[in-house]
């Protein structure tokens, strides 16, 4: 028996109205979507294309107009639901006036977090996103960026099992959309589901396994991203360290043997990779600067063991129980 | 909004004429300093409440509260309360700000002995009112009404249910008044019977005189259980405004439950003295102490506030928050003017005008009926304003609070609540716009 996903929707409907009730916009349109654990799960589109929409009726800020809808087995609108699932807005939507710490402790204690481990967990994640060091300063005065990784640090306070990052990258310098795409991986090799949407193809490139592209609130294609990429007939051979002698042979072999001469050309890096070589060359040679810091590593919370729940149950399934 | 509260308190009073005594001050500093505030407090309350949801949907904030576990009636009752706890605690402040304030006030007065005395046991202090037993006027009101109409005064074709009230109005009046050598009696029945040596302070409320300003010659007479004259109390004195007659209760009025006071016009002109017919005569006994009072004043009006509180958190949760505060706002102006309204319905439709038309009649009528479904709405949120009972030394009882709170504030506030946390429950957030 196959285990029951993470998230299902089936022909999951939603259409805004106006004023007297009468339907204004088909925002999403019969989209069927299922996540299963442990998996990246890329949502993509352009503007107004269902992304947000769809997460929005995931987490039971938006009522469904038809259609089914389960997340971890249950209506999204469950308590119990909420309490296994982290959710990073388009924006972080912060409290201006309270500090990073006093920020994730207020969102700790919605799930019911309390005394030492709360605090821990508040230390762990700070330093995970890099902001350790401005812990006491107030949000309101952080810069986007900033303000995103706190975001990510409060969408990841109660472990949970779905975390659905909406535009997490949006605001953040190469390098912090490095360290959060190393997040957004090793959360999923603890076995945690991400649905991660975004406009940056490259970073849905980078850490989804399978991708569904919305227009008009409609799914166009959906499919594992190495199949949906695949260019049919077109192959790539990569060599190193031939010399021009090598080079000449082998144009002549493949010519002789296939009929037609190919082309060569020299590997290159991506920007991003050389990028972040130049900064951590930089790094070691002037220490570090008065920015964030942080390597990209999980919280140690995140990757320990769960163990069985000692107090109040969170999940009838003991394996996703969380020590909260 | 704080500031104005502070400056409301510590300098509107500066800025008040008074009629130049301390009583003025202080009834300036209760009812007007401390009342202002409360009306600021009213309007904080309908702005925090509305933004507490409705600020927090616009500015997308409740979309990471309602992505954790906590549902959406804990939501809507923490934000309430936390609007209630905040003004609550203003209420309190401006409460204590206002006492200190009266008591530095008569501390640092130069009053004598006997007017020290007076104030304490007139206005800081908490007296328990017992007015005079009221009398079914109708018969009374019937009769006269025929008498106008056979003599003509009144014309035949005016309906008897617009007469009779304005006969009843007419008597109220008159049994109020007294004209040269002529007297004027009320009965009262007290809880309990007068005990040897306990006190209590004849009031009386002059409502202007026919002959003018001038000292009127007259004496308050006691009577009881038949006996005639067992206190009397001469007076001459300009017939305006609050008088008040300390009574020792001596052998002779002792063990008395039911108490006659007549009051004798001894002017020898024609002038005619009238009491204000409501509340115009009263005896006061002392029960407790201002400070309890005036706490008690405040729990009251913390019960109002959580009440608007209850309108603003519910408006909020249904509305945006610009029509959130509009609606809210338009309930707090109708609870000021709720006395305009239940007078206005009071007075029922006039009778039909010759020249009057068939459209404006019917307008008329709607404008009535409108006016009543206002009343019906806003009568949970009427109230005598307890800082005037304050102002003038007069006992809220705990029983009366203890009453409003549960007959009145809790079920209305479980009744709007209903509707604020259903519709916040219904609500989606969100939205695209």
């Amino acid at each position: 028996m196959s285990e029951e996903p993470v998230v299902m929707t089936h022909n999951l409907q939603k259409i805004f109205k106006d004023f007297w009730r009468r339907p204004r916009a088909r925002a999403v349109d019969g989209i069927n979507l299922t996540l299963h654990k442990g998996e990246v799960y890329g949502l993509l589109g352009p503007n107004g294309s269902g992304k947000s929409t769809t997460i929005k009726v995931l987490l039971g800020l938006l009522h469904p107009d038809g259609g089914e809808v389960k997340v971890l087995g249950k209506p999204p609108r469950n308590v119990d639901v909420k309490r296994r699932v982290g959710y990073l807005p388009e924006e972080s939507y912060l409290y201006p006036y309270l500090d990073a710490r006093e920020t994730l402790r207020f969102y700790a204690t919605l799930f019911g977090l309390q005394g030492t481990s709360r605090e821990k967990r508040i230390d762990e994640l700070l330093e995970m996103v890099g902001l350790s060091h401005t812990g006491h300063r107030r949000v309101g005065e952080f810069s986007k960026g900033m303000a995103r990784r706190i975001g990510l640090a409060q969408a990841l306070i109660n472990d949970p099992d779905l975390v659905i990052l909406d535009e997490p990258t949006s605001g953040l310098d190469p390098l912090g959309t490095r360290q959060v795409k190393d997040i957004v991986t090793a959360l999923a090799e603890k076995g945690k589901t991400v649905l991660l949407s975004s406009h940056l193809l490259a970073d849905v490139e980078d850490v989804c396994e399978r991708i569904t592209i919305l227009y008009g609130g409609k799914v166009q294609a959906s499919g594992p991203i190495r199949d949906l990429l695949q260019v049919a007939n077109h192959l790539q051979i990569r060599l190193k360290d031939l010399d021009e002698t090598q080079r000449t042979h082998l144009l002549d072999t493949l010519e002789q043997q296939l009929g037609q001469r190919p082309t060569l050309e020299p590997t290159r890096k991506d920007l991003e990779s050389f990028f972040l070589e130049v900064v951590a060359q930089a790094r070691r040679e002037s220490g570090e600067g008065s920015g964030t810091r942080a390597e990209g590593k999980l919280a140690g919370f995140l990757t320990e063991k769960k163990s069985e729940s000692k107090g109040q149950s969170l999940d009838t399934n003991p394996a996703a129980s969380s020590d909260i | 909004m704080l500031v104005l509260l502070a400056l409301v308190l510590l300098l509107l009073p500066a800025g008040l004429e008074t009629d130049g005594t301390i009583q003025g001050a202080l009834r300036m500093h209760i009812r007007y300093s401390l009342g202002f505030s409360t009306f600021l407090l009213a309007a904080m309350t309908i702005w925090v409440s509305c933004a507490s949801i409705a600020g927090d949907i616009s500015s997308k904030r409740l979309q990471m509260v309602l992505t954790k576990p906590v549902h959406r009636t804990e939501i809507w009752w923490g934000k309430w309360l936390a609007v209630v706890t905040l003004v609550s605690c203003l209420a309190l402040i401006c409460g204590a700000v206002t006492y200190l304030r009266i008591q530095t006030m008569i501390q640092t007065s130069d009053l004598s002995a006997e007017a020290r005395q007076v104030v304490f046991s007139q206005q800081v202090t908490s007296r328990r009112p017992v007015d005079p037993v009221t009398v079914d006027l109708t018969p009374e009101a019937e009769e006269l009404a025929r008498q106008q109409i056979l003599n003509g005064a009144i014309p035949e074709n005016v309906p008897m249910e617009v007469v009779i009230p304005e006969m009843e109005r007419f008597l109220k009046v008159t049994n109020n008044a007294a004209s040269a050598g002529e007297s004027v009696s009320w009965t009262f029945e007290l809880d309990a019977p007068l005990q040897e040596g306990e006190t209590f302070q004849l009031a009386y409320d002059y409502d202007g005189a026919a002959m003018g300003v001038t000292l009127v010659p007259g004496a308050w007479r006691i009577d009881v259980d038949g006996k005639e004259g067992v206190r009397i109390f001469e007076t001459n004195e300009t017939p305006y405004g609050e008088k008040v007659i300390p009574v020792e209760v001596g052998t002779a009025l002792a063990g008395a439950q039911y108490l006659t006071l007549t009051y004798e016009n001894r002017s020898e002109s024609s002038g005619r003295v009238f009491f204000k017919p409501h509340q115009g005569v009263r005896l006061y006994f002392t029960t407790g102490g201002f400070l309890l009072n005036l706490v008690r004043a405040l729990i009251l009006i913390c019960g109002l506030l959580s009440l608007l509180a209850a309108i603003g958190v519910s408006a909020g949760s249904i509305f945006s928050l610009p029509v959130a505060c509009y609606v809210s706002a338009v309930v707090l102006l109708l609870q000021a003017f709720s006395g305009t309204v239940e007078e206005a319905v009071e007075q029922g439709i006039p009778p039909r005008q010759e020249e009057q038309g068939a459209f404006s009649r019917a307008i008329q009528q709607v404008q009535f009926k409108v006016f009543e479904g206002i009343l019906v709405v806003i009568q949970p949120l009427q109230m005598e304003n307890p800082l005037g009972r304050v102002s003038r030394g007069i006992e809220i009882p705990p029983s009366e609070v203890f009453r409003i709170f549960l007959l009145r504030f809790t079920p209305v506030v479980l009744l709007i609540s209903g509707l604020g946390t259903l519709a916040f429950h219904r609500r989606e957030i969100g939205e695209a716009t």
